[in-house]
């Protein structure tokens, strides 16, 4: 949507009122995220269990082998983070990024893009929806964590209060980004299932990212999710202070905004398409 | 007849799913999930060569599994869904003729996902292969037969609460975590351990990881052998049974969607 166009789908509205419709979009459409996972059943058991059964699984894996630490940071702790952060990619894919794919199956996308209102504040929604249905995994996850024995060493609280927010932040960004790449793809779903495990691999979830090879730095780094990955990883488990992990807040930020932008771009592409063609056929 | 109508159905089968995700993202999300989960774990036991040689052949194995689950077991939901399922049960011929042309193309695509990741864990990791054919062609029906069964089993629960995928995501982790895919049953603590010897999965998977990597004979093996043929006897049993329970439901529901 170009500033031009917004103005005239909110006839001319002030910027303080733009920002509240937007969060009484996002407020709608989490709200609608949220009632559409609560009605199935079985989500409210595997939002708990999922994460504890993978914190398990690589707690064993990395027991068995004989290491208890990566590189210099207590495993389990490694792993509780790296769970977390894997809760927040699932909010990525399967929130923001399947947002307009949900609009589609739901026979909404059309009112969707009628509405006078911002198509990205939808698929933040989508996102937060997911952001607060994952709370039930983060507290399982911590939980158990504690129970296999983490060690964490927080020097500064709200260090890593603010790298944890950096971290569902940065998650948002990229679901804005992908949110017009998936839809415009017209295979939303397989590419959610697809961008799942190399993230993991990529941005460090389960390995310390030290262990990619070289050529595979470069995608690395362009991952928001793996650098406020690594000052959480710092700052909860080695006692970092916000100062200390500023380079990788800073290319957190950086990434983001790229991943933002490019979501921006695209969703006005589609919607542009859209409106052009007076159709939703290219969805 | 009855094999021309299973090979028409494998065709139809792959064709459907191939065309309706296209090849390229078909190729990205049917082929590389296991891939990219070895690679993970390869860099866990980066340092450990007898856990890194375990854990390719179980990624492999895991590729079975995952076909299993997210293929396999979803096949008749997926039919349901797509409104197919009334016609597919109302075709004049063999129920397990169709059925069994869709679990052929599920059980090729996991081999041929599987043989992906072992080339994987060979060129990435430097596996050296040390096979037993027999024992791999023994191990490969007993477990396939389980699977077979676990996935019937598994799937007719999906068709039944009328979410297949939901049921396949909820079973997935705990069966990650027990079956030995990543290490051995062995080396588990009591507590799983337990559990674990409860589910046919680690001893076929010990029984593979052996014909594989060390060249196993069948005398080698056959304490891993002999419960993975108990439950290839009981699961496909079990899954037969909870088939034909899902055509009852059908009757009762007076429906042939179960909707």
């Amino acid at each position: 949507m170009t500033a031009q166009t917004a103005d005239k789908r909110l006839g001319g509205a002030t910027w303080s009122a733009r920002l509240y419709a937007d969060g009484r979009v996002i407020l709608a459409a989490a709200r609608i995220g949220l009632l559409q996972l609560a009605s199935h059943p079985i989500m409210l058991l595997r939002a708990p269990l999922t994460p504890v059964m993978w914190l398990i699984t690589f707690v064993l894996a990395y027991d068995i082998s004989g290491q208890r630490t990566v590189p210099t940071e207590d495993v389990v702790g490694f792993l509780v983070i790296g769970i977390l952060a894997v809760m927040a990619w699932d909010c990525t894919i399967w929130g923001s990024g399947n947002a307009l794919q949900s609009e589609i199956y739901n026979g909404t996308i059309g009112t969707t893009f009628a509405a006078p209102a911002r198509t990205g504040a939808v698929v933040v929604g989508y996102g937060l929806g997911r952001v607060v249905w994952g709370f039930t995994g983060v507290a399982s996850c911590l939980v158990v964590g504690a129970l296999l024995g983490a060690r964490f060493d927080v020097a500064d609280p709200l260090a890593a209060v603010v790298c944890l927010v950096a971290l569902y932040a940065s998650t948002m960004c990229v679901g804005v980004g992908f949110a017009g790449l998936f839809i415009l793809s017209r295979q939303s779903n397989a590419m959610s299932n697809f961008l799942q495990v190399p993230t993991w691999l990529l941005a460090g979830f389960f390995v310390p990212r030290t262990v990619l090879p070289d050529w595979l730095h470069v995608v690395s780094d362009a991952i928001p999710l793996a650098h406020a990955v690594d000052a959480l990883r710092a700052v909860t488990l080695a006692g970092s202070s916000l100062a200390d992990v500023s380079h990788s807040m800073l290319a957190t930020a950086l990434t983001s905004l790229g991943f933002l932008v490019a979501g921006i771009w695209s969703l006005n592409h589609t919607d542009n398409a859209l409106r052009k063609r007076a159709t939703l056929d290219l969805l | 007849m009855t094999a021309r109508i299973v090979l028409e159905s494998a065709l139809a089968a792959g064709r459907t799913k191939i065309l309706t995700t296209g090849p390229f993202f078909y190729v990205l999300v049917w082929m590389m999930v296991p891939v990219f989960n070895l690679l993970i774990v390869g860099l866990v036991y980066s340092d450990n060569r007898a856990l890194l040689d375990y854990a390719i052949v179980g990624s492999a194995c895991l590729a079975l599994l995952f076909g299993m689950i997210f293929s396999a077991s979803e096949l008749l939901d997926v039919e349901r869904g797509r409104g197919t399922l009334g016609t597919l049960l109302l075709t004049p011929c063999s129920r397990y003729a169709w059925l069994g042309g869709f679990q052929l193309f599920a059980v090729a695509e996991a081999l041929v996902c599987a043989l992906l990741t072992l080339g994987v864990g060979v060129i990435a990791f430097g596996l050296t292969l040390q096979m037993n054919p027999l024992t791999l062609l023994v191990t490969l029906v007993l477990f396939g037969s389980c699977m077979w069964g676990f996935a019937m089993v598994v799937g007719a629960i999906g068709i039944a609460i009328r979410n297949a995928n939901q049921v396949s995501n909820l079973v997935f982790p705990p069966i990650m975590l027990m079956a030995g895919t990543a290490y051995p049953v062995a080396a588990l603590p009591d507590w799983l351990r337990v559990p674990a010897r409860l589910l046919p999965f680690g001893y076929g998977i010990s029984s593979l990881v052996e014909a594989i990597t060390a060249d196993a004979t069948l005398a080698d093996v056959w304490r891993d052998l002999l419960p993975l043929l108990g439950f290839a006897v009981v699961l496909p049993a079990l899954g037969v049974a909870a088939f034909r329970q899902v055509e009852r439901l059908s009757r009762r529901a007076g429906s042939l969607e179960l909707t």
